[in-house]
C-alpha cells in the first residue's frame, strides 16, 4: 500500500446530473504521479463530461456532486486557468497563425527568453521533430501534428493530464506510434493522467475504469 | 465534371467580371474626356478640372477619414463585444439582435437618427423644456457636422452588426470553444486567449467583409446626404452632384471623380494590407510571450460591453420608434414630447401609392434573392467537391468585386451599356443588377455552414435514396434549410436597400419602395418621410421573420436541425 | 443636393421687346393655319391613344404627386393615354439618362417621354440637342397661355423657349416666417442682416449648387449690386470679382448669423420647411407663393406662418414640361402637356387645397365662366395678393449662375 499523500489526484463519489438525472454511478478513484487511468464506456455515458468536470469546462446545464482534488487542493472552485490541468482532444487544435515553434512557445510559462526557447527545442528533440520550429503547422503530417499538440500541452507543466480520445483520429499504425509516445511522455513528466476512450487497445495495463458500471474492470484477453 | 466547371466559370465571369469591367470602362473613357455625343477625343481637361476644384481635396479628406473611422471602429468594437460577451448570458441577445439590426436599411436608419438626435429631435423634445429650458431648439451643429462625425457614427452603428455577423461566421470556421479551453488550460485568461488566438484566426475571414465596409463607407451617397456635411459634401456625394449637374460637361468631372474614388478604395485596401503586415510583424513576440497571470477578471469591461451593446440596440430601436411616432403624427411641434394630434392618414395614402412599388420591390427582391441563393448553392457545391481550392482563392475576390468597387465607379458605365443594348428600364435588367450586389452577401452568409456540411450524411443518403441527386434534394437541402432561408433573407434585404443601381438601370421606370423613400426623404414632410422609411424597413423585416419562423415551423419536432 | 424642377425664372428686359415682336408674329402665323393645326391635332390624338407616357417629375411632394395622379386619371379617361409618373429626386438624373441614351445613339424609344424642367436643366437639354422638335404651338391650349404678360413663359432663365417646352406653372421667390417667433419680417437683404442679429441662427439657405441656394444668392446680388443692368449681360470673368464684391462682403457678414453659424447649410428648401416647422428656423424660402398656406392647411407648418417678399421685388420664373428628342410616346406626351395647360387642369392646380400653384394662363383669353372660377378661388391665410407679391425681378444672364456657384463653393465649401 502506498501512503495516502502519494495519491496526487482523487475523485471522491463524483457524479454528474442532468436535471436531477445522474449520468453515471459515483466515481471514486485515486491516482499517483505517473499513473494513467483509462476510462471506458459506451458512447453517451458521460465520459467527456467527466473530463469536462475535472477541467472546469462543464456545460452549465450539468451539475456536480462529490469532490475533485489535485495535489491536496479542491478544484471545483477554481477557474480553468488555475487548475493546472493539461487537456488533449482528439483534434490537435494547433493554432494555424503560429508556426510549430510559436505553438509550443505559446504554452511555455513566462521567463527568460533563452530558457523558454531551450524548453521548446528540447521538447522538439524529444519528439524527433528537431528543426521543425519554423515550419508552418499546415505542412505537418497527422502524426507530427498530434505530437506537437501533446508537446504543447505538456510544456505548460500541467499537474494532471486529461486525454479525450486522443488517438481516434489517427490511422492505425500512427496510432500505435503516438500512443507509445504519449505513454512515454506521461511517465517522463511523472504526472497522473486520465484517458477517455472506447478502444481497449488504449489501455497500457490490462485494467480500466468502466464508467457505466462504476468500477474497475479487467480486459478480457482475446 | 469538366463541362460544369467551365460553365460555372463562364457564368461567374458573365455575372461579375464582365459587367463590372465594362461599367468601369464606361466610366474611365469619359474620365479621359471621351463621351460620344458630348466630347470626342481624349483630353486631360476633366482631370485637371477635378484637381483644381476647390471642394475636391477637403471632400476626399472627409471621405477617407470617415471611411477609416467607420472601418476601424466597427472592427474594433465588434471584436471587443465578441471578446467580452462571448458565452455570457447576454450572448444570445447579441446573436439574435444582429438580423433585425441588419434588416434596417441604412437610409431609414439615417432618417430615424436625424429624427432622434438633431437639436429639434425626439431626445431634445423629451428633455425640453423641463430639463434643458429650451422652448425652441438650440442652434447646435449635431448632424451634418463638418468633420463628418455624425455620418461616421451613423455608419459605424450600421456596420457593426454586419461585422458581428461576419465574426460569428468566422468563429464557426474553427473550433473556437475548444481553442479557448485549451488556452485556459495553458493558463491564459479569456481576454489574452481571445486576442492571441481567436482574433488572429478570425481576421483572415474578416478581411474581405472589412474591405466591403471600407468601400461602402467611401462610396455611400444616400446616407451621406442625410447625415454628412455639405460644405463640402463627402467625395461620393460630390461625384453624384457632378453627375447630375445642370451643366452637362460636369459629367466628365463625375467620371474622373468616380475613377479617383476607385483608386482611393484600392489604395486604402493596400494600406490595410500593409498595416496587417506591420501588426503581424510587431506582435510576433507578444503572441508567444507566454501566459501572464492577470489580475482576477475584467468585470468592469464586461459591464461596459454589455452597456454598449444595450445602447447600440436601444439607439436603433429609438430611431425606429422616432420614425413610428412621426409616421402616426399629424401635429408634433417642438418641444412637445409626443404629437398633439395623431393620424393614420399618411399610412393610408402611402398604401394607395405604394401598391406598384411594393409589388416591384417584392418581385425584384424575391427573384434576385432566390437566384443569388441558387447560384450560391451551385458555386458551393462545386467548391465542396474541389478541396484543393483554398477557400480564400482569387475567385473570392471575383465574387466580392461588385461590393468592393464603389457603385458610382461603374454604374454610370453600366447605364450607358444598358442603354446601348436597349436593356434598361425592365424588371429583368434591374433583377440582374441586383443579383450583382446581392450575391456576395448571400454567399458570405451561406458559405461557412454549407461547406461544413458533413458529407457523410449525403453518402448515407445516396445509398438510401439510390441517387445522388435525390439525396441532395431530400437530405442536404432540408438539412440546410435554415441557413439557406437566412441567406435568402439577407439577400432580400440587400436588394430592397439598393438605390443607385435601381435608379440607373431601372431608368426610373421600375419604381421601388426605396426609390420612393429617397425621393420623399428629400421632401419637406417629416410624417411622409417617416412612413416611407418604415415601409423600407418593414419588407426586409417580414422576410427575416419568415426566414426564422418558417424553418422552425416546418421542423418544429426536429430539435437536431 | 436637390435641384428641384419646379421653380424657374423670368427674363431680361432686353429680351422683352424682342419677345413681344416674336409673339405677335407667330400669333398671326397660327391664325392662318388654324385648320391645319386642328387636323394635325386630331392626328396626334389618334396616335396618342393607347400610348404610355413616362412623365419624369420631381416626386418630393405628396401634394404634387397626388395632383399628377389625378391628371393622369383624367387623360386616361378623356384621351385613353396612360401616364406614369417617374418620381425623381433630381432633374439632373433625367438629363443624364437622356444624355446616356444619346451617347448610345438611341434615336427613338427613349425612356423619358415628358420631363418637368426649367432653367439650367432646360438650357443643358437645349444646348445638347436633347429636346424634341418645337411642339407647344401645336397644342390647342397653348393659345390660352399669357405669353404677353408673363415673359418668363418664353424665356426660361434667359434661354429662349422656342416652343420646346410647355409652360406649366409660375413661381416667385418668397419668404415664409413664423409670426410667433418674429414679429416684423425683414424687407430687404440689409434688414435681414439686422433681423438675424436679434435672432442669431434662425435663417439659412440651401448650400449651392442647390437651386434655391443659387436663387437666394442671385436675389442678394440683384439687391446689392450697384448697377443691376450689368447682370443682363454675360458675365465678364475679369470683372466678376469687382462687380460681385458687395455680394461676398454681404455673405461674409451674413454667414456667422446663419443657422449653425454657416458651418453647415440645409440640403434643400424642403428641409428648410421642416426646420421652420420645428422652430429651428424662423424664416424659410420657397418658390410657390401658396406654399405656406398649403402647409398650414396640412399641419405641415404652424398656423402662425406668413409670407413676405423683399420690397424691391423678387425673382420669378416659370416651370415647364418638355419632350426629349427620342421620346417613345411623343404624341401621348403632347396630349398630356396640352391637358396640363387646360383650364380644367389649371383651375385644379391653382386650388389651394390641391396645390395652389399660380396659373400660366391669361385671364383675358378665358371665357367669362372660367374667369369667374379662377376669381372665386379662395386665397390662403398666408398667401400674398398679386399686389403684395410686388415686382418680379429679372433673372441675371445664365452665365452668372455658374460663376456665382463656383465662387461660392470656393469661398464657403472647401
Amino acid at each position: 500500500m502506498l501512503a495516502q499523500d502519494k495519491k496526487i489526484f482523487t475523485l471522491n463519489k463524483l457524479q454528474l446530473y442532468h436535471r436531477e438525472q445522474a449520468l453515471f454511478p459515483p466515481v471514486s478513484v485515486q491516482l499517483q504521479a505517473g499513473e494513467l487511468l483509462v476510462v471506458m464506456g459506451p458512447s453517451g455515458c458521460g465520459k467527456s463530461s467527466l473530463l469536462a468536470a475535472i477541467a472546469g469546462t462543464l456545460a452549465p446545464e450539468l451539475s456536480i456532486s462529490g469532490s475533485i482534488c489535485l495535489a491536496g487542493q479542491s478544484l471545483q472552485a477554481l477557474p480553468i486557468e488555475r487548475r493546472g490541468i493539461g487537456l488533449q482532444y482528439q483534434h490537435d487544435l494547433l493554432f494555424p497563425h503560429l508556426d510549430v515553434g510559436g505553438n509550443l512557445l505559446f504554452a511555455v510559462p513566462r521567463g527568460a527568453n533563452q530558457q523558454r526557447q531551450n524548453a521548446v527545442a528540447q521538447a522538439l528533440i524529444s519528439a524527433d521533430l528537431a528543426g521543425f520550429a519554423q515550419r508552418d503547422v499546415a505542412t505537418l503530417s497527422g502524426g507530427q501534428r498530434a505530437r506537437v499538440s501533446l508537446l504543447r500541452t505538456l510544456l505548460a507543466k500541467p499537474k494532471l493530464l486529461l486525454l479525450d480520445e486522443p488517438f481516434s483520429r489517427l490511422d492505425a499504425d500512427l496510432r500505435q506510434d503516438f500512443r507509445s509516445f504519449v505513454f512515454e511522455q506521461i511517465a517522463a513528466m511523472s504526472i497522473p493522467a486520465l484517458l477517455v476512450s472506447h478502444d481497449p487497445q488504449d489501455c497500457p495495463a490490462n485494467h480500466y475504469y468502466a464508467l457505466a458500471e462504476g468500477k474497475m474492470m479487467t480486459l478480457e484477453k482475446l | 465534371m469538366k463541362l460544369p466547371n467551365v460553365l460555372l466559370l463562364a457564368v461567374g465571369t458573365a455575372l461579375f467580371i464582365l459587367p463590372v469591367s465594362l461599367g468601369l470602362l464606361g466610366t474611365w473613357l469619359p474620365a479621359l474626356g471621351y463621351l460620344p455625343g458630348m466630347s470626342d477625343g481624349l483630353s486631360s481637361q476633366p482631370l485637371l478640372a477635378v484637381l483644381a476644384h476647390p471642394s475636391t481635396w477637403t471632400s476626399v479628406k472627409l471621405s477617407v477619414s470617415s471611411a477609416l473611422f467607420v472601418t476601424v471602429c466597427s472592427l474594433v468594437f465588434s471584436q471587443w463585444l465578441c471578446m467580452n460577451l462571448y458565452h455570457r448570458r447576454i450572448w444570445p441577445l447579441l446573436k439574435h439582435s444582429i438580423a433585425p439590426l441588419l434588416a434596417i436599411p441604412h437610409l431609414a436608419f439615417a432618417i430615424g437618427l436625424v429624427f432622434l438626435i438633431s437639436p429639434s429631435g425626439w431626445l431634445m423634445r423629451l428633455l425640453s423644456p423641463g430639463i434643458t429650458g429650451f422652448d425652441i431648439p438650440p442652434d447646435w451643429l449635431i448632424v451634418n457636422d463638418n468633420y463628418a462625425l455624425s455620418l461616421s457614427i451613423g455608419l459605424f452603428l450600421k456596420e457593426t452588426p454586419f461585422l458581428l455577423l461576419m465574426s460569428l461566421a468566422a468563429m464557426s470556421r474553427f473550433d473556437h470553444g475548444k481553442t479557448l479551453q485549451i488556452a485556459a488550460t495553458l493558463k491564459y485568461s479569456h481576454r489574452q486567449a481571445w486576442r492571441k488566438l481567436i482574433f488572429p484566426q478570425m481576421y483572415a475571414q474578416l478581411r474581405l467583409p472589412l474591405f466591403a465596409v471600407l468601400s461602402y463607407s467611401l462610396s455611400v451617397v444616400d446616407v451621406s446626404t442625410v447625415l454628412g456635411p455639405n460644405t463640402p459634401a463627402t467625395f461620393a456625394v460630390l461625384i453624384h452632384q457632378w453627375f447630375n449637374h445642370t451643366d452637362i460637361s460636369y459629367r466628365l468631372l463625375g467620371a474622373v471623380g468616380a475613377s479617383m474614388l476607385l483608386l482611393i478604395v484600392v489604395g486604402l485596401i493596400a494600406v490595410f494590407y500593409a498595416a496587417e503586415l506591420v501588426v503581424k510583424k510587431t506582435t510576433q513576440n507578444w503572441l508567444v510571450a507566454g501566459p501572464k497571470i492577470s489580475p482576477k477578471s475584467s468585470g468592469f469591461e464586461v459591464v461596459l460591453a454589455k452597456l454598449s451593446l444595450t445602447i447600440m440596440i436601444a439607439v436603433t430601436l429609438l430611431c425606429i420608434a422616432a420614425l413610428a411616432v412621426w409616421s402616426f403624427s399629424r401635429l408634433w411641434r417642438f418641444p412637445d414630447a409626443l404629437p398633439t394630434l395623431w393620424s393614420v392618414e399618411y399610412w393610408q395614402k402611402s398604401w394607395q401609392q405604394l401598391l406598384e412599388p411594393l409589388q416591384n420591390t417584392a418581385i425584384i427582391g424575391v427573384s434576385s434573392a432566390l437566384i443569388a441563393v441558387f447560384i450560391c448553392v451551385l458555386v458551393l457545391e462545386w467548391q465542396s467537391k474541389r478541396s484543393q481550392l483554398p477557400r480564400g482563392g482569387w475567385w473570392i475576390w471575383v465574387i466580392y468585386l461588385p461590393i468592393l468597387v464603389p457603385q458610382v465607379s461603374f454604374l454610370f458605365g453600366i447605364q450607358v451599356l444598358m442603354v446601348r443594348f436597349h436593356l434598361e428600364g425592365t424588371l429583368a435588367s434591374v433583377i440582374w443588377v441586383h443579383i450583382l450586389f446581392v450575391f456576395p452577401y448571400a454567399y458570405l452568409t451561406l458559405a461557412q455552414v454549407y461547406l461544413q456540411f458533413d458529407a457523410r450524411y449525403l453518402q448515407q443518403g445516396a445509398i438510401l435514396c439510390q441517387s445522388k441527386w435525390r439525396a441532395f434534394v431530400y437530405i442536404k437541402i432540408p438539412m440546410l434549410f435554415k441557413p439557406l432561408a437566412f441567406s435568402g433573407a439577407i439577400a432580400f434585404a440587400v436588394s430592397v436597400a439598393q438605390y443607385l443601381p435601381t435608379l440607373y438601370v431601372g431608368a426610373g421606370r421600375v419604381n421601388t419602395v426605396t426609390l420612393e423613400s429617397v425621393v420623399l426623404a428629400g421632401g419637406s414632410d417629416s410624417r411622409i418621410s417617416a412612413v416611407f422609411a418604415l415601409w423600407q424597413f418593414i419588407l426586409p423585416l417580414v422576410v427575416y421573420i419568415a426566414a426564422l419562423v418558417i424553418p422552425q415551423f416546418v421542423y418544429r419536432n426536429r430539435r437536431g436541425l | 443636393m436637390l435641384r428641384t424642377a419646379h421653380p424657374v425664372k423670368s427674363i431680361t428686359q432686353l429680351h422683352t421687346l424682342l419677345a413681344l415682336t416674336l409673339t405677335l408674329f407667330s400669333g398671326s402665323l397660327y391664325a392662318g393655319q388654324d385648320k391645319n393645326l386642328a387636323s394635325d391635332w386630331q392626328k396626334t390624338l389618334e396616335e396618342a391613344r393607347g400610348q404610355t407616357v413616362y412623365f419624369n417629375a420631381w416626386g418630393g411632394s405628396q401634394t404634387i404627386n397626388a395632383y399628377i395622379q389625378w391628371a393622369a386619371a383624367e387623360v386616361k379617361k378623356q384621351y385613353q393615354v396612360e401616364v406614369k409618373q417617374v418620381k425623381i429626386t433630381d432633374t439632373g438624373d433625367v438629363v443624364s439618362r437622356i444624355l446616356a441614351e444619346k451617347s448610345a445613339n438611341r434615336l427613338q424609344g427613349g425612356s423619358v417621354d415628358l420631363v418637368w424642367v426649367n432653367g439650367e436643366n432646360f438650357k443643358a437639354m437645349k444646348d445638347n440637342g436633347l429636346l424634341a422638335k418645337p411642339f407647344t404651338h401645336k397644342l390647342p391650349n397653348y393659345a390660352l397661355v399669357d405669353t404677353e404678360n408673363k415673359p418668363s413663359t418664353r424665356y426660361d432663365f434667359t434661354t429662349p423657349v422656342d416652343n420646346l417646352e410647355a409652360p406649366w406653372g409660375m413661381a416667385q421667390l418668397v419668404f415664409m416666417y413664423d409670426t410667433k417667433r418674429l414679429k416684423v419680417p425683414p424687407t430687404d437683404m440689409l434688414s435681414l442682416l439686422a433681423t438675424l442679429q436679434q435672432n442669431k441662427g434662425r435663417f439659412s439657405y440651401p448650400a449651392l449648387p442647390n437651386f434655391y441656394g443659387t436663387s437666394f444668392v442671385k436675389q442678394a446680388l440683384l439687391e446689392l449690386i450697384d448697377d443691376p443692368t450689368l447682370l443682363n449681360k454675360p458675365v465678364i470673368e475679369a470683372d466678376f470679382v469687382r462687380v460681385s464684391a458687395p455680394l461676398w462682403a454681404y455673405l461674409d457678414a451674413l454667414h456667422p448669423l446663419l443657422w449653425r453659424k454657416g458651418a453647415s447649410f440645409p440640403k434643400s428648401a424642403e428641409q428648410m420647411k421642416q426646420l421652420l416647422n420645428d422652430s429651428e428656423l424662423f424664416i424659410s424660402l420657397t418658390f410657390n407663393p401658396n406654399d405656406a398656406s398649403n402647409a398650414i392647411a396640412n399641419d405641415e407648418l404652424p398656423a402662425t406662418v406668413r409670407t413676405y417678399v423683399h420690397k424691391n421685388g423678387s425673382l420669378g420664373n416659370t416651370h415647364f414640361v418638355a419632350i426629349p428628342f427620342n421620346a417613345n410616346a411623343a404624341a401621348g406626351a403632347q396630349v398630356f402637356a396640352n391637358f396640363l395647360m387646360s383650364t380644367q387642369a389649371k383651375l385644379r392646380k391653382a386650388t389651394r387645397a390641391i396645390w395652389g400653384d399660380p396659373t400660366v394662363l391669361s385671364m383675358d383669353k378665358l371665357s367669362v365662366e372660367q374667369r369667374a372660377a379662377f376669381a372665386s378661388l379662395e386665397r390662403g391665410v398666408a398667401t400674398l395678393t398679386t399686389a403684395q407679391l410686388g415686382k418680379v425681378l429679372l433673372e441675371p444672364h445664365s452665365s452668372w449662375v455658374s460663376a456665382l456657384e463656383k465662387e461660392w463653393i470656393k469661398r464657403y465649401a472647401n
